[in-house]
């Protein structure tokens, strides 16, 4: 039901706002990403320039995705791989699962990718016996958690130092200290290890180049590096409208992406791959397989909507946000956080499912002004809940105070009365002109703040009483 | 799925069925990212140490052979590899001996100067390996192989899209990463240390 997502939402966002660690995390994370992104992107000439080349390669992308998308999976294929086109998130997971079945797979090593996050492979892989391991180090800290990711580039910002060496401490058997560099080393061990027995790697596919039919992967980590070599087959997971046309049209987006993301001129590692291994070529995958997810995209092609899949995931709009700051990833309910999130969650798994979300925004525009690909994320936000509410998804208190407003703002008279009504309406409530505690739809306002007692003499009737009084003195 | 079906409804939505797209938009970076061959090197040695990497610039080949003999002997490494095209043979890649290796050693076929990366065709004569398992990564780079911007490399790869290796790398410093309490700590997957030698009359 609707009303029940809405109160779900409401709770998680409860239990966020109360939990101290995550709080100052989020500061934390907030306070550190923003001014590295500030200060790199100040370095950079013409800064505006480059996100408008950006969207535009991701925008002529997006509108001819049926001719790119055809090229991409011819050379891809061209290429010795093979291309699974799934419709939705169960054909992308019986595929992979029936593949890693095929080849007698035991153990996967996984890079991030959130697109493998919205199909939930992991679970279906693990239903068959199927070890699954995630190995960015931020994945691999909330995998062992059991819990999902909390930020698009930053998935355990939400753990604490301490809280990690718990976890970490737990799998080794043996008390680690809470320094990083420790933590790190102990998961380099482990994972090392992982890299090295793993019969598949997954990973997901930052972008498809379609005149090449390679994949381009960015990590600072190293990872995606591994998971893409040392097994024998190599899955690339990606959402169906991550392509650009060219390997020239990268230079702009790999100009905004790292410098979005994380504040970086560059990642560490970036990797073009083209097919598997080749005849002569002494390592990597002897298998490459490319499943392309449309999982709810091709449904927003066409509509008002389409802008949101020019998208580049670099993160940059929930370090921006201050309704993340404040409820952080997990308060969305969704695998895509923050403005994003709150746009992409309803259209990709349901309006219903995800009807509080774009209206948990202030609608501040802050998302919209980093963002590097130029997603017109306020306006589409505007756009969902005009959506939502001509679907009648709105609640019924909702419609009955926007019922009322309508008749009150309609008559001149009826609103002078109501606005004189408030100030005795709530003059019971009031001390020295604040409501500490207010009554009814009031009580959620004065939960976290004062709301100012309406005072006595309405602005209208005070203007209207000063414009006479000078007239009639001159 | 019926992939023809899929084709046609999604040719439908983008409202250009069976138009040929007009070229992709393409735009010039501006003139400043641009450097003269003395800045590149600067810009690139610059950069380079600015993510941590140790830079020494070498007369020739051999100086730069000689180098990395001193490094070896110093750290005592007894387990080195090094790809074909930095002199070195490998008939096969066995993953745990590369695990193994303390430091491996390669040759740059590109250098980028605004984000101080090193750019690896790899392939038989350089294996993904070489660069990836070692804790401790060498690269030697011709100077006349630095350009200023990621853009170029990617415009001189696409003008031989043909002969496109199998795997294309860009790397700019040690394996990185920030994921807990944002504290950078360098080597978590690949290698934590690197080493480049630019090497002047290359």
């Amino acid at each position: 039901m609707a009303e029940h997502g809405h109160n779900r939402f409401e709770a998680r966002v409860a239990k966020a706002v109360s939990d101290g660690f995550l709080s100052k995390a989020l500061r934390r994370a907030q306070d550190t990403f923003g001014p590295k992104r500030a200060a790199v992107i100040e370095s950079l000439p013409d800064w505006q320039g480059w996100r408008d080349h950006t969207a535009a390669v991701r925008k002529h992308t997006i509108a001819h995705l049926d001719h790119y998308l055809r090229q991409f999976i011819e050379n891809v294929e061209a290429r010795g791989a093979r291309v699974y086109l799934a419709a939705d998130a169960r054909e992308a997971r019986e595929y992979i699962v029936g593949l890693a079945c095929e080849k007698g797979v035991r153990s996967i090593v996984k890079s991030k990718s959130m697109v493998t996050e919205e199909i939930h492979l992991n679970q279906a892989l693990e239903q068959q016996g199927m070890e699954v391991v995630e190995t960015d180090l931020g994945e691999y800290i909330i995998q062992l958690a059991k819990e999902p990711p909390s930020h698009i580039i930053a998935p355990a910002i939400h753990k604490t130092k301490e809280q990690v060496a718990e976890i970490f401490s737990a799998l080794a058997g043996r008390k680690l200290s809470s320094q990083p560099e420790e933590l790190t080393a102990f998961a380099r061990e482990v994972l090392r290890e992982k890299f090295l027995r793993a019969d598949m790697g997954i990973s997901g596919c930052n972008f498809g180049v379609a005149s090449t039919g390679s994949l381009v992967l960015v990590s600072n980590e190293g990872n995606a590096r591994l998971s893409t070599t040392l097994p024998r087959v190599h899955v690339a997971v990606m959402g169906m409208e991550r392509l650009v046309p060219d390997l020239e049209s990268l230079d702009p987006i790999l100009t905004v992406l790292p410098r979005s993301a994380t504040g970086q001129k560059a990642t560490t590692y970036l990797t073009v791959l083209s097919g598997p291994r080749r005849e002569g070529d002494k390592d990597g995958p002897e298998e490459l397989h490319v499943v392309i997810v449309d999982n709810g995209r091709s449904g927003i092609l066409g509509t008002a909507y389409q802008s949101v899949l020019q998208c580049i995931r670099c993160g940059a709009c929930l370090n921006a946000c201050p309704v993340y700051r404040q409820i952080g990833g997990h308060s969305y309910g969704s695998v895509y956080p923050g403005p994003i999130g709150a746009v992409l969650s309803p259209l990709l798994a349901g309006m219903e499912k995800h009807r509080a979300l774009p209206f948990a925004s202030s609608l501040c525009g802050a998302c919209q002004e980093v963002c590097p690909a130029r997603v017109p994320l306020t306006d589409l936000l505007v756009e969902l809940r005009r959506d939502m509410v001509c679907r009648g998804m709105s609640t019924r208190r909702e419609r009955l105070a926007f019922l009322g407003f309508g008749l009150l703002a309609k008559s001149p008279r009826l609103f002078g009365w109501a606005l004189k009504g408030a100030y005795r309406a709530l003059a019971p409530w009031a001390k020295n002109g604040r409501i500490e505690r207010g009554p009814g739809p009031l009580s959620g306002w004065t939960q976290s703040r004062n709301f100012p007692q309406p005072p006595r003499e309405s602005f209208r009737s005070w203007w209207a009483a000063r414009k006479s009084g000078p007239e009639q003195g001159e | 799925m019926d992939k023809d079906q899929f084709f046609k409804a999604l040719a439908a939505r983008t409202g250009y069925a069976g138009q040929e797209p007009p070229p992709p938009p393409r735009w010039e970076a501006p003139r400043e990212l641009f450097f003269g061959e003395q800045e590149r090197l600067e810009v690139f040695i610059r950069e380079s140490e600015a993510l941590g990497v140790s830079v020494s610039l070498v007369p020739h080949e051999q100086a730069a052979r000689e180098a990395i003999g001193k490094l070896v002997a110093s750290r005592g490494y007894t387990r080195v590899v090094t790809a074909p095209n930095a002199g070195g043979s490998i008939d096969r890649v066995d993953h745990d001996e590369f695990a193994a290796a303390q430091f491996g050693l390669c040759r740059a076929d590109h250098a980028v100067a605004e984000t101080g990366s090193i750019v690896l065709e790899t392939g038989p004569h350089n294996p993904r390996c070489v660069s990836l398992l070692p804790p401790v990564a060498g690269f030697l780079v011709p100077r006349s192989k630095i350009v200023s911007r990621v853009g170029e490399v990617l415009t001189e790869v696409s003008a031989h899209r043909d002969d496109l290796t199998s795997c294309l790398n860009f790397i700019s410093g040690p394996s990185k990463t920030a994921d807990i309490e944002h504290n950078l700590c360098v080597g978590v997957h690949g290698p934590g240390e690197v080493h480049v030698w630019i090497i002047e009359n290359l």
